[in-house]
């Protein structure tokens, strides 16, 4: 989830902060802080999923204290879904959101879990098996950008700390749209911009400095929880996301911040 | 973060615990499967929705939306609603409001209301046969000695009402707080000797 990949790592966004980095934007790329080259970054990504994918749940647990099941309790609360409807959950990882909108869209309804990378989506496959839920959920490896399913097909859409490791958000964002049914809504869960001063500096030091000691202690990757630090500081905050989010035809956007702004669900909708 | 999601979460543990000692419990869920209730007490924070699985239940916060029926009614009403004849005398009144289909309504209060758990069984599974079989007893014996049932939930659903309205608001508190900063100041002004 943390670390949900649908894409490369790379966002060019002007208003991200990210302006200089835009004119060279053909052949490098972000992977957090650092500049790389494109071609380098799938192998570079999926060396760190591969790397932290049998240990995500547990991690994800340990760094958030267990918020994080309260972060997506809120996405679910968002939703609106109804029995018989079909969902995407996208960078959807383990599979957390995916649990719990299979109970609620039935044998009626459809799932599925989509995640461009292989390690996760198979962490994921398996946890859902154990848990007894098969029948309405299906596994698509996905690229954000070219979503491979028909226009006007999915009644809500969901994507969990993935959307900042998409290489263009905005052809994302555009191809959630196409997806999406007319009053279909999205929803966007994402590591945002603290509100206060002082909790931002809290959270800095906690990211810059326990995250990737836990990283290392507990998934023996401390260089992986390094990346998830940089690549949240690289994200676009809670307006520009908004802005984003309209650009690409979502209408009545808003955002709701969690845990002082730590984290940010956008909802928008298509009419 | 908000309390809600938390108080849920640990809620909704709770009954699906409770539910998965039911054996019947599936059969009176299957009825209700996949849809949505929301039960409005104006005495608490906020709604109790819950979202009908197959194999249970799930808490929902009050921003859920897709919601297919429920009932509003002070506890003190809500207490006296096993009783069918008093639902019509209730909402005749305007203490009670229904929305949705009012069987659906019967069917999502039988699912928690109707839980029939083997406690000793239950106890058995995680504490061993006999103390399992000890603390079973024990709550038989508890419950012989408690006021029937119906008379505990009237008199604990009028009491919570009554105690709800004594209860000191927002902005009474807030008087209250300056109040005291008042008088604390000028306790300091006399002890400083000022006029």
């Amino acid at each position: 989830m943390f670390l949900a990949l649908t894409g490369t790592l790379w966002h060019s966004h002007e208003d991200s902060g990210l302006t200089s980095m835009k004119d060279n934007s053909q052949e490098t790329t972000h992977f957090g802080y650092k500049t790389v080259d494109k071609t380098q970054k799938k192998s570079l990504v999926a060396g760190v999923f591969d790397s932290v994918a049998a240990k995500y749940d547990v991690m994800n647990d340990v760094m958030s204290m267990g918020i994080h099941r309260l972060w997506k309790r809120q996405t679910i609360d968002s939703s609106a879904v109804r029995k018989g409807q079909r969902v995407l959950d996208l960078a959807g990882g383990t599979g957390d959101l995916t649990a719990k909108f299979s109970r609620i869209v039935g044998k009626e309804g459809q799932v599925v879990l989509a995640d461009i990378n292989d390690s996760m989506l198979k962490v994921g496959r398996d946890k859902l098996r154990d848990m007894g839920i098969v029948g309405n959920v299906e596994y698509v490896q996905a690229n954000a950008e070219e979503l491979p399913f028909p226009d006007d097909h999915f009644d809500l859409i969901t994507i969990a700390f993935g959307l900042r490791n998409v290489t263009d958000k905005d052809k994302a964002l555009r191809s959630m749209l196409r997806v999406l049914k007319p009053g279909g809504r999205l929803l966007v869960l994402e590591f945002s911009k603290p509100e206060h001063d002082a909790l931002n500096k809290l959270y800095d030091f906690y990211s810059f400095n326990i995250l990737p000691q836990m990283g290392g202690l507990i998934a023996n990757d401390k260089e992986s929880y390094q990346y998830l630090a940089e690549s949240i500081r690289m994200h676009p905050d809670q307006d520009t996301l908004k802005a984003m989010m309209q650009d690409a035809g979502f209408e009545q956007v808003t955002y709701q911040n969690m845990t002082g702004g730590i984290v940010a669900l956008h909802r928008g909708f298509k009419f | 973060m908000p309390a809600q999601p938390l108080l849920n979460a640990c809620v909704e543990r709770v009954l699906n615990t409770a539910l998965a000692e039911d054996p019947a419990a599936s059969a009176r869920l299957k009825s209700v499967r996949g849809k949505t209730f929301r039960l409005c007490i104006p005495s608490l924070p906020w709604p109790i929705t819950i979202t009908f699985c197959a194999d249970r239940v799930m808490l929902m916060g009050s921003d859920f939306e897709a919601v297919d029926g429920g009932v509003s009614a002070p506890l003190s009403v809500l207490t006296t609603l096993s009783d069918a004849s008093k639902v019509t005398a209730a909402l005749q009144r305007g203490e009670l409001e229904l929305s949705g289909d009012p069987i659906f309504a019967q069917q999502a209060s039988q699912v928690i209301l109707g839980l029939d758990i083997d406690w000793e069984e239950a106890f058995a599974k995680r504490l061993g046969d006999v103390p399992g079989y000890w603390l079973s007893q024990g709550i038989d014996q508890l419950r012989q000695h408690m006021p029937n049932l119906a008379d505990w939930r009237d008199w604990a659903g009028q009491t919570l009402s009554e105690e709800k309205k004594l209860t000191v608001g927002q902005v009474e508190y807030a008087m209250l707080q300056d109040d005291l900063q008042a008088l604390l100041r000028r306790v300091s002004q006399l002890e400083a000797g000022e006029p």
